[in-house]
């Protein structure tokens, strides 16, 4: 059997939400078809609604697809086998805050399979790589400022040194440190190996870190390719300007 | 295997939650007030003092049962899905069946504690006012356990796709019918007979008799597990019917849960 080769494979995916009381039908993915290879930082850019958090979801096994085909590790997503080497901080991550930090990871740990002392180094190295092995983890969650909070997020998502590691605006709301900090734990896990497929807003850190980009406005892919590649392509300097162009020519 | 395995870290970690919600604080607090009531009532009673304590002592093991089954079976499952800790849950390899399974299996521990918990404070009652516990008694409170596993497993199975309001009212409905529904029968029949020629009943009857008849074997037969007079009157249940009453509700819990399975599995978590 031939080894895959892609960690994200999507193929013409469509997806509609069903909103309010008369379930009316409102469209959030047109087609989109999207390759991300093994051992990649894969970035994936666009305006508020444009369909990432919705990808991001139909690839979680979250949300489910209407038409089109998905596959994660080369597994669909709707089967659990699919989230065995998975990693995923979903946008806002919201944890039972009546735990503490280090009984959620406990917790978290062993529905990825870990237990007894292998879970226990896990907890630590996952601590360690997010900047957050501080006494701050045995307090309850409800205590945590958002920092701490995504920080806990991402540790929860690494624990198992997952094959790919899905990231849902990672950097959302956090302070330069914070960021230089995910943006380090993300090239760090990258180097041991795993996958990462990551939504982001702040453009100069996707600029910064990843290998290629996807750029999705309103349920569209308008551009794949590196940071060259998409430059090159669309002759503006930077992913700003070209997102702003993109932008302006769907919402003139 | 591993299904089991998370089911039941699932369940261990919603049986914490409701410890955290200070659920059992309630249920300790009802056991102490229930002690205090039946053995008051007992005495401003004018019956046996006896039959008093275990008639209303076993209605209010299933009464506030009730009320943990709906309040923590609705709420846990529609605090997951709201707050979006689900979102976590379920990237992680963790199937929709096994986190339902979970949920139930740690909300029935909940419940198994409170019906062991109220029962031991009944028997202590009944000890202090030298009543005897007898073999009705305990299979009262045994199968109050049972009743209140169908309800929650209609809370669970509610909650999965509607609001928290409308779970609660479908699952109080439930235990509601579930109690009258052999009533209900009784009483469409009963005026059908005795009803005029010519009259809505009598042109009807058999269409309203067969609805009442489907209301009365599709939902579930709560009244079978009611059997707080027997134990007052110190009636020994023959032990096939608790056997056969515990694999009822059992297979009944069963297709509730697989049917919530069957709507979960679809479910979108935006």
């Amino acid at each position: 059997m031939s080894e895959i080769q892609n960690a994200i494979e999507i193929k013409d995916l469509h997806k509609t939400y069903r909103q309010g009381f008369w379930l009316s039908k409102k469209k959030s993915l047109f087609g989109i078809s999207l390759e991300v290879k093994k051992g990649e930082i894969f970035g994936f850019i666009g305006p508020n609604g444009a369909g990432k958090s919705t990808t991001i979801k139909v690839l979680t096994g979250l949300l489910r697809k209407d038409s089109g085909e998905v596959f994660i590790l080369g597994k669909e997503p709707s089967k659990t086998e699919s989230r065995i080497g998975l990693g995923y901080l979903p946008e806002q991550p919201y944890f039972y805050d009546s735990l503490s930090g280090y009984e959620l990871l406990k917790f978290y740990g062993g529905l990825s399979g870990l237990k007894g002392k292998l879970l226990e180094e896990r907890i630590h190295w996952a601590l360690k790589i997010v900047n957050a092995d501080a006494d701050w983890i045995y307090r309850r969650l409800r205590t945590y400022s958002k920092g701490m909070q995504q920080r806990v997020g991402l540790a929860q998502a690494i624990l198992h040194k997952p094959e790919l590691l899905i990231l849902d605006e990672p950097m959302s709301g956090l302070d330069p440190l914070g960021r230089r900090d995910v943006r380090e734990a993300i090239l760090t896990l990258n180097k041991e190996g795993s996958t990462v497929f990551y939504s982001s807003h702040i453009l100069s850190d996707v600029e910064a870190i990843s290998h290629r980009v996807a750029m999705i406005i309103d349920g569209k892919i308008s551009h794949t390719g590196t940071l060259e590649e998409i430059t090159k392509q669309t002759g503006w300097n930077s992913l700003e300007d070209v997102l702003a162009k993109e932008v302006s020519r769907v919402v003139p | 295997m591993l299904f089991l395995r998370e089911a039941y870290l699932i369940a261990i970690n919603s049986f914490r939650e409701a410890f955290r919600d200070k659920i059992p604080y309630v249920v300790l607090l009802a056991a102490i007030a229930l002690a205090a009531f039946s053995v008051l009532l007992g005495e401003w009673s004018v019956f046996d003092r006896e039959f008093v304590v275990k008639s209303v002592t076993v209605t209010v093991i299933s009464l506030s049962g009730l009320f943990i089954a709906i309040f923590a079976g609705v709420g846990q499952v529609q605090k997951e899905i709201q707050k979006k800790t689900i979102h976590t849950l379920l990237a992680k390899p963790v199937s929709r069946s096994a986190f339902l399974l979970g949920k139930y299996m740690g909300l029935l521990a909940l419940i198994a504690m409170h019906v062991i918990l109220l029962s031991s404070t009944l028997f202590v009652v009944l000890w202090a006012i030298n009543g005897s516990i007898t073999a009705p008694i305990i299979q009262a409170c045994y199968l109050v356990f049972w009743e209140l596993a169908i309800i929650l497993a209609f809370a669970v199975l509610f909650s999965t796709y509607s609001s928290a309001l409308i779970s609660s009212i479908f699952s109080f409905g439930i235990y509601l019918i579930g109690h009258l529904s052999n009533q209900i029968l009784k009483e469409v029949y009963f005026a059908y007979r005795i009803s005029e020629d010519g009259s809505f009943l009598r042109e009807n009857g058999e269409f309203v008799y067969n609805i009442a008849k489907g209301i009365h074997y599709i939902l579930p037969n709560l009244f079978k597990f009611n059997t707080s007079m027997q134990a007052a009157h110190s009636i020994t249940l023959e032990y096939s019917y608790v056997i056969w009453n515990s694999i009822y509700a059992f297979g009944y819990a069963c297709v509730v849960l697989c049917l919530a399975v069957l709507l979960f599995k679809g479910k979108d978590f935006v």
